[in-house]
């Protein structure tokens, strides 16, 4: 009889109408998403720089808000709210999620982290493990990045706990990108390094408000330079690399610059 | 001063040149002040919108208003009277009183002074004529060859004695100096290095505003005395849109908003403020007076039957005045540039804009395009009204400008301080 008494006070009764709330209330907050997240990839595809990945930020935060208000909208028409009953609830979600769905559960709390503590946002470019790539969705439970090569590769946010996440622009439109050079020892360096910096300041991709660095280490090889500048956008990261490259090696060799004649294999230390 | 003077006449002559037309007026670059909207804000603009079209229906006496589209476009000789180019004399006059001490004196501290303008402002046109005018050296720019082979034979000219007692010379454009090129750069620091310490003598340089925004990271050297033309804000641009108006005697022209019907403009007229469209305008070409020149001239229209002449007194006791009415168009008549415009266009538009145009052998020089492919665009470009081509430079054309401005900036590419 107490079991029954509990039971009753414990769940609402359940009618058609309040299952035709739940249904409404789940229905309206998946499209909300589901418009909230095509609206914003929309009007993100029409800005550039900042503003774009600001806008694009916020999908995460929109959609985990949406998600939040829905639940706060259906338990009490399910459980009676009491605060009892709420501990109870929380128990027993804890429990269930802690034992069945531990790793699911784990990657779901690290995406809230992510959403809080922004290691990665779309549009940034970021190194997890072997992966590198442009963020273009932070889900519930993974984070999906599209790799130079065109691959969406999901990562599960759970990797926050163990990896190290490499954010290349950490929300800002530019990133450093660096072109190499491997050239014989026997050189004019300061004319080299001048040669470089013009190399950076012709290329029609370089945002001409951040820095322009040369740096040159000898290496029994050879000398390897390396020429760092920022491009207008991330999005031109490779064909910045590109442009760089070829202007630079058409110059130095129309300078007469001999390049470097044993194979150097590049090293992340140069 | 006049063109006739001598440069020594000028030099020791006992009064300051008269200052010019006033709407014309050099300034340092820091001075330039955009023009804004009178109630700044789309909510002010919403609501002047809505005033003005409450007081049509309000004012009885409002002359009906046009169907645009019944109303035909200006011959381009009629257009020539109402819209004249601009007059290189007139900023050369104001150039002549904003260097006028430094003219006179002997040891400046500046060896060179530079003017910056914007694209289709004038000033390009107008330092030859300054320079004719003071009997200065003009210098011919290097060919690209020449730039790119670092040719500092190029800087001798400076050395060949010209008119002018103190061997001032002029370069009109500095865009021409240079090309954004690995090997384009040379000679352009050269150039300044020996100009600015006063090894090729005196001398002015006038440079396109995006080329000195772009010189200025390859050579930066704060240059705080450099001028340009202080912008035409509303109440200059009705002064210089009253004089660009060819003068005849018992006429007088009205220029009429096609929708609403009022007076934007009367030549010759008593009346001062600037209309509100007209203040729109300066706003929308950020004080470009070339670039609203050009809008002004694409917005004019006629009756479709007639030049729609009357004659009728002007006041009761003044002389008849032939009433002239023209039409200005409601819409600003600009080419739309689609914000999903491809990389490579916006790499093209913003290479001519940084060189103040290009032939278009130059761009793959320049550009990680083939010739092919850069060809393709410019035609298309062409075809979009955004570019023109002007002797065999392709140039970002006046009514496109603003937009593909909006465009660049938008993409964090460098644009002018303007």
């Amino acid at each position: 009889m107490n079991e029954t008494t509990g039971n009753t006070h414990f769940f609402r009764p359940m009618d058609a109408v309040t299952l035709l709330e739940i249904a409404v209330i789940v229905v309206i907050a998946v499209l909300l998403i589901v418009f909230m997240q095509r609206a914003v990839a929309w009007l993100g595809q029409r800005l550039y720089g900042q503003r774009r990945l600001s806008m694009l930020a916020m999908v995460p935060l929109l959609r985990l808000a949406i998600g939040l208000t829905a639940i706060l909208l259906v338990v009490p028409l399910v459980i009676e709210p009491s605060l009892q009953n709420m501990i109870a609830v929380l128990g027993a979600t804890g429990i269930a999620l802690g034992f069945a769905l531990k790793d699911y559960a784990s990657s779901l709390t690290a995406g809230v982290v992510a959403i809080g503590e922004k290691p990665y946002r779309n549009g940034d470019w970021i190194r997890v493990g072997e992966i590198y790539g442009e963020v273009i969705h932070v889900g519930l439970r993974t984070v999906n990045v599209v790799t130079p090569e065109d691959d969406r590769v999901a990562i599960p946010h759970g990797r926050v706990w163990t990896d190290a996440i490499v954010n290349a622009n950490d929300g800002k439109p530019r990133l450093q990108c660096t072109a190499d050079f491997h050239l014989d020892p026997d050189h004019d360096g300061a004319m080299v390094r001048a040669l470089l910096r013009d190399v950076a300041l012709a290329s029609p991709y370089l945002h001409l408000d951040s820095p322009i660095h040369v740096i040159a280490a000898e290496h029994p090889w050879g000398s390897h330079y390396r020429l760092k500048a920022y491009p207008v956008d991330s999005a031109q990261q490779f064909r910045f690399v590109t442009d760089m490259t070829l202007r630079g090696k058409a110059v130095l060799r129309r300078r007469g610059e001999a390049f470097a004649a044993s194979p150097a294999i590049a090293t992340p230390e140069g | 001063m006049t063109p006739e003077q001598t440069p020594a006449e000028h030099r020791n002559g006992r009064e300051r040149p008269a200052p010019g037309p006033s709407f014309w007026r050099f300034v340092p670059l820091d001075d330039y002040r955009v023009p804004t909207l009178p109630p700044s804000g789309a909510l002010a603009k919403a609501w002047a919108t809505i005033r003005r079209a409450l007081r049509q229906v309000e004012d009885p006496s409002l002359q009906p208003a046009r169907d645009e589209a019944r109303l035909r476009t200006l011959p381009q000789i009629r257009l020539d009277h109402l819209v004249a180019p601009l007059d290189p004399a007139d900023p050369a006059d104001a150039l002549d009183a904003a260097l006028y001490d430094w003219c006179r004196d002997d040891e400046p501290r500046h060896a060179v002074r530079f003017v910056v303008g914007q694209p289709h402002d004038g000033q390009r046109e107008m330092l030859p004529w300054w320079a004719a005018r003071h009997g200065a050296t003009l210098i011919e720019p290097p060919t690209p060859a020449e730039i790119l082979a670092g040719d500092s034979d190029t800087l001798a000219q400076f050395s060949a004695s010209g008119p002018h007692p103190d061997g001032l010379w002029v370069i009109p454009d500095l865009a021409r100096w240079y090309l954004r090129h690995s090997e384009g750069l040379g000679l352009v620091r050269s150039l300044l290095a020996r100009a600015e310490t006063g090894e090729l003598g005196r001398g002015v340089i006038g440079c396109g505003s995006w080329a000195w925004a772009y010189l200025s990271r390859v050579w930066p050297v704060p240059r705080a005395d450099a001028l340009t033309a202080q912008a035409f804000d509303a109440t200059r641009l009705t002064r210089l849109l009253t004089r660009q108006v060819e003068r005849h005697p018992h006429r007088r022209v009205h220029f009429r908003h096609a929708v609403t019907g009022r007076d934007i403009l009367a030549v010759p007229s008593d009346e001062e403020s600037p209309h509100p469209e007209i203040a729109q305008l300066a706003a929308h070409c950020r004080g470009n007076p070339g670039t609203a020149l050009a809008y002004w001239r694409e917005s004019l229209r006629a009756e479709p039957e007639s030049d729609a002449i009357a004659t009728s007194p002007d006041r009761p006791g003044d002389d008849f005045f032939e009433e002239e009415h023209i039409w200005v168009s409601a819409r600003l008549h600009e080419p739309i540039l689609p914000n999903e415009t491809d990389e490579d266009v916006v790499l093209v538009l913003h290479a001519l804009l940084l060189h103040d145009g290009l032939p278009t052998d130059l761009l793959p020089e320049l550009l990680p395009l083939t010739r092919d492919g850069c060809l393709a665009i410019l035609l298309r470009l062409d075809q979009a009204g955004l570019v023109a081509r002007r002797d065999d430079r392709w140039q970002v054309s006046p009514l496109g400008y603003a937009g593909v401005r909006a465009l660049l900036r938008g993409r964090d590419y460098l644009i002018d301080a303007f």
